[in-house]
């Protein structure tokens, strides 16, 4: 962690946060999170880096948005929490995985977290995402479903994973039970329905995701893993599921995604 | 004399009477009806898979019909014949019918819209050449706000015989650009800086995939069609964006958007006349 005064990244960056200066910016990622507090008034802008996954620093661009809240008297403290996206997320492979039949596969898929931030104990809280990913849709154009779509990488050792306060990982299972090999060009992480868990050494992990695959079927189940995953057995749990908190288990038209364009869960 | 008086004394008391009771029974029968009649339409209104209009509509007639025949119940209370009421009724209904065919053809236009429902309240639509949001569908005509504030004030017959284009009706709408470059330029670097320009704006959908077309060789440039997809309430922020990010991008990239132009040759006098027969002097 780095920190400077009226500067705050790396890890530690989420939970309660006194603002002892007049300006502080929060580095999470590619979001540059800046309070500027004075007497009962806190302006909250951030913009974004170029580029998602890079890792050079880069100048704060003029404000992409802001926020502007007035209270009735000075308040120093506020609240950052991190959350996983409000929809479903959807990437791409480069080449095209293939599973063959009968075979069950792991990797895991980084999604760019989310910051919840709470001026309040009681207030709404502001959803400001480190990176905003494009919208997609999952169906036809007449009837369907929102969601996001970016370049997740996705890894397939656990020696390949990198260590950032902006990513969650999420192990994903896939049980090919069909007689015939399984392509996957798309992924869809089902990211509001998975809870979020933390741990010091092993960074922000999601619940694990398993999809069973019969060719025969159009539909696929899906089952949530609902704790923290084997490669972060010691996380503890930091938020949780946007939606369907108590699902365990899924059925997900994905035989046409996988047929045409992907895996849809 | 006498005996005749009370006579009279006493019918008259028991017309009077009987009277008086049918009176009392048809107010009774007016008002307890009456209020059944607005307590039944009101709980019509509760049936599922109605929208805010269709509600209002059911409750207006349900209520109109049921104080219908709360009102014929009433005059046959009080001794009217309700087969001489009917017939007036009939044929009063067949003089208004001719007399406002207008009105009854917009009525029964509106019943139809309600039932057919090509669009809702708060659908964008375009009709004929009225383009707007639906402020209201009323019996006899649909209101529409067109998008500078005007209200437009469409019959429901005219609805019905025109052509609906409903904006809101699907959740995505397609942004479709049309344009030339200039034969200097690669039409596939063109395709490739129009997908890259897609795919970096968070608005445009990358499912369903950008639509790229190279329409042919124009008179002044390579016309080209692209076209992507987005949320519909999107629509005029993915048209500005895009079109300002392509023309920014081609200004940078060197790619021309020729504008069509004439080569005029201006010849010496004399040369390449016709003669005078040819120009059909």
């Amino acid at each position: 962690m780095t920190q400077t005064p009226g500067s705050v990244s790396g890890k530690n960056w989420w939970g309660p946060h006194q603002l002892t200066q007049s300006e502080t910016v929060f580095k999470i990622g590619p979001l540059h999170l800046r309070f500027q507090s004075a007497g009962n008034e806190l302006m909250v802008s951030w913009a974004r880096n170029q580029s998602w996954l890079s890792t050079q620093e880069e100048a704060f661009r003029p404000n992409e948005e802001s926020y502007r809240y007035i209270f009735p008297s000075s308040r120093t403290e506020i609240t950052l929490l991190p959350s996983l996206p409000d929809r479903s997320v959807s990437t791409r492979f480069a080449t095209p995985l293939r599973v063959l039949p009968y075979d069950d596969i792991r990797f895991f898929v980084a999604s760019p977290l989310w910051v919840q931030l709470k001026p309040t104990a009681t207030a709404p809280p502001l959803d400001i995402p480190t990176w905003r990913l494009s919208d997609t849709w999952f169906g036809p154009p007449t009837s369907g479903e929102l969601g996001y779509s970016g370049l997740l990488p996705a890894y397939f050792t656990r020696n390949q994973l990198p260590h950032r306060s902006d990513l969650a990982m999420t192990p994903v299972n896939i049980k090919n039970d069909g007689d015939e090999t399984l392509v996957i060009e798309r992924l869809s992480i089902p990211s509001d329905r998975l809870a979020l868990y933390y741990s010091d050494d092993q960074g922000f992990w999601t619940d694990a995701i398993t999809v069973e695959h019969s060719s025969s079927l159009e539909l696929s189940n899906v089952q949530y893993h609902r704790c923290p995953p084997k490669e972060a057995e010691r996380a503890r749990q930091v938020a949780a599921p946007r939606i369907g908190e108590h699902e365990s288990m899924s059925v997900s038209r994905v035989f046409n995604a996988l047929k045409n364009k992907g895996l849809s869960f | 004399m006498d005996s005749l008086t009370e006579f009279l004394h006493s019918t008259l008391g028991k017309v009077r009477t009987e009277h008086l009771g049918n009176a009392f029974a048809a107010i009774l029968i007016v008002f307890v009806g009456l209020f059944l009649a607005r307590r039944a339409s009101a709980a019509l209104t509760k049936l599922p898979n109605l929208d805010i209009q269709q509600k209002l509509i059911l409750k207006k007639f349900s209520y109109y019909a049921l104080a219908t025949l709360v009102i014929a119940a009433a005059l046959n209370q009080l001794g009217f014949d309700l087969k001489v009421i009917l017939g007036a009724a009939g044929v009063l209904t067949v003089a208004v019918g001719f007399a406002a065919q207008t009105s009854a053809s917009n009525l029964i236009s509106g019943l139809f819209l309600m039932i057919d429902r090509p669009f809702s309240i708060g659908d964008a639509v375009e009709v004929d050449s009225v383009k707007g949001e639906v402020l209201s569908i009323d019996l006899l005509s649909t209101k529409i706000r067109t998008f500078d504030n005007r209200l437009v004030r469409v019959p429901n017959e005219t609805m019905v015989k025109s052509n609906i284009t409903n904006l809101s009706y699907f959740p995505l709408r397609r942004v479709d650009m049309k344009f030339g470059v200039g034969y200097s330029a690669s039409i596939m670097k063109v395709r490739d800086i129009l997908l890259d320009i897609s795919s970096r704006n968070p608005l445009v959908l990358d499912e369903p995939e950008p639509l790229f077309i190279f329409e042919g060789f124009g008179a002044s440039s390579q016309d080209v069609f692209f076209a992507v997809w987005t949320l519909r309430e999107n629509y005029a922020d993915v048209q500005n964006s895009m079109l300002g990010e392509i023309k920014a991008r081609f200004d940078r990239e060197g790619i021309e958007i020729p504008f069509p132009t004439r080569t005029l040759i201006y010849a010496p006098q004399g040369v390449n006349q016709l003669p005078t027969s040819e120009k059909g002097l």
